[in-house]
């Protein structure tokens, strides 16, 4: 009743995220993958979402949803099977609009042993897929998309949210992780099929802990390849990951600060894989020889 | 002509060891410099010199032989960094 009322606010990290729909469908996806999300429904919220529904002039019969931030509406309207996907997209462009008081990287995130292992990359590099895999076997899930960084503080915040699989990776994850929860698949979407993964229940009990970076890895996936971890130089990493990041000229000196303070503190590694199994296992290793 | 160095010491310089990024807030941008782009910079900001001198300074510095393609690419460097405004024409 809450997300067709007032809202459902919803904790997402360092973030409260105020959810509103009247479209049933999606409230049902939405009490499905939520289900194990903190309420914040008396703190504060810092953004106000709305999925609401719509009819064209053009064809009437055809029902469409838009997303809206307070009230504004920052893409065209979509088909109404695609309400969920077009939520998840929306509250990610709000987070990477709105947000600098962080550093803002354009990255997967996961931690272990209280050290955050990073995975900046473009979309493209199967990073969603990567993160998703790691989040099942043995590490936390931060997020498979930001990595918040409190560059005052010098730790990052998870904001562990659904992870959106496209395409080969979704049938790729049934197989790897059967114990995964996965929504339905959005088909026909811009960046075609889509299906959201939970994030696994402990990590979000544990998304108020942040922790330190310890290793920078920029992630690509590449069929067939064998697993390649090589060391990258320092300044080459710098540079990779400043222009990884959303607001890092938006910040200025403290955005040059803060990647410098991360590369100083971090062991900086390209990475080339393909099989999800074998980089897991290289990780771990990784992890347990630091 | 000479060349000086712009504002070399409102810049923010991170040292990774011969490779360096630097943020310059005169326009935003962040740059990475080798050992000699950054020499050369840090030379221009000692004193005012031509492109010959900085040519000479930087040949025994590096032990590098002064010959046309070393002149043309350290020439070529002091362009860009006019263009990016890390230095400047002496008036």
């Amino acid at each position: 009743m809450r997300l067709q009322n007032k809202g459902l606010r919803v904790a997402m990290g360092p973030f409260n995220v105020c959810i509103q729909t009247q479209y049933k469908p999606l409230i049902v996806q939405l009490y499905t993958l939520y289900s194990h999300y903190r309420l914040a429904q008396d703190e504060i919220a810092e953004f106000h979402v709305r999925i609401v529904t719509e009819r064209s002039i053009k064809n009437p019969l055809k029902l469409k949803v838009r997303f809206l931030i307070d009230g504004q509406s920052p893409f065209e309207s979509f088909p109404e099977d695609q309400a969920l996907a077009v939520l998840e997209w929306g509250i990610n462009l709000a987070i990477a609009v709105r947000v600098n008081h962080f550093l803002l990287l354009h990255s997967a995130v996961v931690e272990k042993n209280n050290n955050v292992m990073l995975f900046p990359a473009w979309p493209g590099s199967g990073k969603t897929t990567l993160c998703t895999a790691l989040s099942h076997r043995g590490f936390r899930l931060f997020s498979d998309e930001f990595g918040l960084m409190d560059f005052r503080q010098g730790v990052f915040h998870p904001l562990p949210r659904l992870m959106p699989l496209k395409n080969e990776s979704i049938p790729v994850i049934r197989k790897h992780l059967p114990e995964a929860v996965i929504g339905q698949p959005i088909p026909n979407t811009h960046k075609g099929t889509v299906a959201h993964v939970c994030p696994p229940e402990e990590s979000l009990q544990l998304s108020k802990n942040t922790a330190k970076a310890r290793w920078i890895i920029f992630p690509k996936w590449v069929a067939e390849s064998a697993t390649r971890l090589e060391p990258i130089a320092d300044a080459e990493a710098f540079m990779l990951l400043a222009s990884n990041a959303f607001n890092y000229e938006v910040l200025g000196a403290s955005g040059f600060r803060a990647v410098a303070q991360l590369i100083s503190s971090c062991d900086c590694y390209t990475l080339v894989y393909s099989d999800l199994d074998e980089i897991t296992a290289a990780l771990h290793h990784l992890v347990d020889e630091t | 002509m000479r060349w000086l160095s712009n504002n070399f010491h409102s810049l923010l310089i991170a040292d990774w060891e011969d490779e360096y990024t630097v943020f310059q807030p005169d326009s935003g941008k962040t740059h990475f410099l080798n050992r000699m782009s950054m020499q050369m910079l840090s030379f221009l900001d000692q004193h005012p010199a031509s492109s010959a001198e900085v040519c000479s300074y930087l040949s025994r510095e590096f032990e590098r032989e002064t010959n046309q393609n070393f002149q043309d690419s350290i020439e070529k460097i002091l362009y860009h960094f006019d263009a990016l405004g890390l230095i400047r024409k002496e008036n």
